[in-house]
């Protein structure tokens, strides 16, 4: 009791339900999810295509209000989308008539920007030589890097991201993921990572959380207690691959 | 002929985004050298008398005297800066009237079913409404002059104006408003920093159409009698029968609409960034 008060959870998701108004007809998504984040925790949120994991994220980053239900960020019921919830979107949600570093500091007042810190952000995502480029003009492994920089100088007390590697192929993404890595263990950076893939989830997660199908909450949790960096190819981490999909198949 | 589709069909990025290569500024020259050519040939040959049709020379001849004459010496000698200083006062406050109208509430429109809804009827059933009908209504409530054409030129460039943001607001997809939200830009913060910028491409080809329209409406309106502007000269060269000042006004109206055009560009390109991209 005494030191569940102590680690207060970052994020806590209280049963939490969401449906669509489709021509009237209420369409269920999920209902009564129920979940803990701690600070500097990376939680993947794995599930098959069309079980809401958009959605929950987009009511956790403020863009869609809940049904029913609640979301409190350190304590706090969350409210509209700010820059205390920083978003990876899958799709590309760069600016682009901007620079890279215009995107980067972008709605950023003139005067809160230190340019130095800038620079330091796009050196640590490999972008610094770009940062006078269109996004039209760079690949898109790039143009994630710039939606992560651009969260990541606000300092975002949780980092949304929604499949941010799935357009890109498998070497980039391993590229991307060991940059996500490194940037969360440097900063202490707590982040929901939404995929659909098994081994990026086992490759980047404290926690994994399963989401179901049919409108219920989280069916599974599974702790990844693998030691970093991972190797697909130990037994142990094969073994909770082999878990993972089994419950996934359900 | 595979060059010539390949570029039709838009499989090839463009190469030379705004740059023209030389070949293509040459084809763009060959037809009013060929119609140049012809018009030489009739008038050289006396094929059609010139009092329908005045050789290039005499057309050259004229416009030289009303452009760079001195003012008296011949009834329109030098008369061209006053008559068009006259015409771009009317055609720029017709035209910014239409803009600073069009493109707020196109930007409404586009963004809020409600208000939408309330302008759509009102815009369609005025739009349908041919320009020219306008003009006697447009004469009796303003009388001859510079309220009345640019009364004429603010009507007709308001639609294209009007129509073209609306369709670029609206078509400004959520993702890009729910980043400038979660990067902590206000509601009305995003119409300036988000919405205006994506729409841009469509504003400003709206603004162009308008532009173009506003020369010809500026014409219609000048017609009427009004003692000054390019229009007032064509009208008047007609009733003295001195065609080829009429050619010579036909040629400038087309040369300052197309410098009207490049320069509206330019300026746009200068004040916003999210114009140099295209
Ligand atoms: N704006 C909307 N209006 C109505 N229904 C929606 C809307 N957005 C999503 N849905 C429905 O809600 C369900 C969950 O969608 P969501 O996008 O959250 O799925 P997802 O888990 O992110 O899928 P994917 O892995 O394919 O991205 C889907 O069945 C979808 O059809
Ligand atoms: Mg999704």
């Amino acid at each position: 009791m005494e030191q569940s008060v102590q680690i207060d959870p970052l994020l806590r998701i209280q049963a939490l339900s969401h449906w669509y108004r489709i021509n009237g007809a209420a369409r269920l998504v999920f209902s009564n999810l129920q979940g803990e984040l701690r600070q500097g925790e990376l939680v993947c949120l794995i599930g098959r295509s069309g079980c809401g994991k958009s959605t929950l994220l987009k009511v956790i980053a403020g863009f869609l209000q809940p049904s029913s239900g609640k979301c409190l960020l350190a304590g706090q019921e969350i409210g509209d989308a700010g820059p205390d919830r920083g978003v990876v979107f899958q799709e590309d949600a760069l600016f682009p008539w901007l620079t890279v570093r215009e995107n980067v500091t972008f709605g950023m007042k003139a005067n809160t920007i230190d340019s130095g810190e800038v620079d330091a952000l796009l050196q640590q995502v490999g972008l610094f030589d770009y940062a006078g480029q269109l996004p039209q003009t760079l690949s898109g492994g790039m143009k994630q890097r710039v939606a992560l920089a651009r969260v990541l100088i606000r300092s975002p007390r949780l980092l949304l991201m929604d499949e941010p590697f799935g357009a890109l192929d498998a070497q980039t993404r391993e590229e991307m993921q060991s940059l996500l890595l490194r940037l969360m263990r440097d900063r202490q950076q707590t982040v929901i990572f939404v995929t659909h893939d098994v081994q990026e989830a086992l490759l980047l997660a404290d926690r994994i959380w399963l989401m179901d199908q049919e409108g219920g909450g989280f069916t599974h949790e599974l702790l990844v207690a693998l030691p970093r960096p991972r190797d697909p190819s130990v037994p142990a981490f094969q073994e909770q691959a082999r878990q993972l999909h089994s419950w996934l198949r359900q | 002929m595979t060059d010539l589709s390949k570029d039709a069909l838009l499989v090839n990025e463009k190469k030379n985004k705004g740059k023209r290569p030389l070949g293509s500024l040459v084809l763009g020259v060959l037809l009013p050298l060929l119609l140049l050519a012809l018009w030489e040939g009739i008038s050289r040959f006396n094929l059609v008398p010139a009092y329908l049709l005045p050789s290039p020379e005499q057309v050259l001849i004229t416009a030289k005297s009303y452009i760079f004459d001195q003012p008296g010496s011949g009834p329109y000698s030098g008369r061209f800066w006053g008559d068009l200083s006259a015409s771009l006062v009317r055609v720029v406050s017709g035209f910014s009237l239409a803009a600073l109208c069009a493109i707020p509430l196109g930007l409404c429109s586009g963004r809020i079913e409600r208000i939408n809804a309330l302008l759509s009827g009102l815009v369609n059933g005025l739009r349908a409404v041919p320009g020219i009908c306008w003009l006697p209504l447009a004469m009796i409530w303003f009388g001859i002059g510079l309220k009345t054409t640019v009364f004429l030129v603010a009507l007709a460039a308001f639609f294209p104006i009007y129509q073209n943001t609306l369709t670029g607001s609206a078509l400004v997809a959520p993702v890009y408003l729910q980043a400038g939200a979660m990067l902590g830009v206000s509601p009305l913060g995003r119409v300036f920093s988000i919405i205006v910028p994506m729409a841009m491409p469509n504003i400003i080809v709206g603004l162009r159409l308008g532009m173009g329209i506003a020369w010809a409406y500026l014409v219609l309106g000048e017609l009427t009698g009004v003692p000054d502007g390019l229009g007032a000269v064509i009208m008047d060269a007609r009733m003295l029968g001195q065609t080829d000042l009429i050619v010579v006004g036909i040629f400038l109206i087309a040369l300052i609409g197309k410098l009207c055009d490049s320069l509206l560009v330019l300026l746009l390109r200068t004040l916003f960034k999210s114009a140099r991209r295209l």
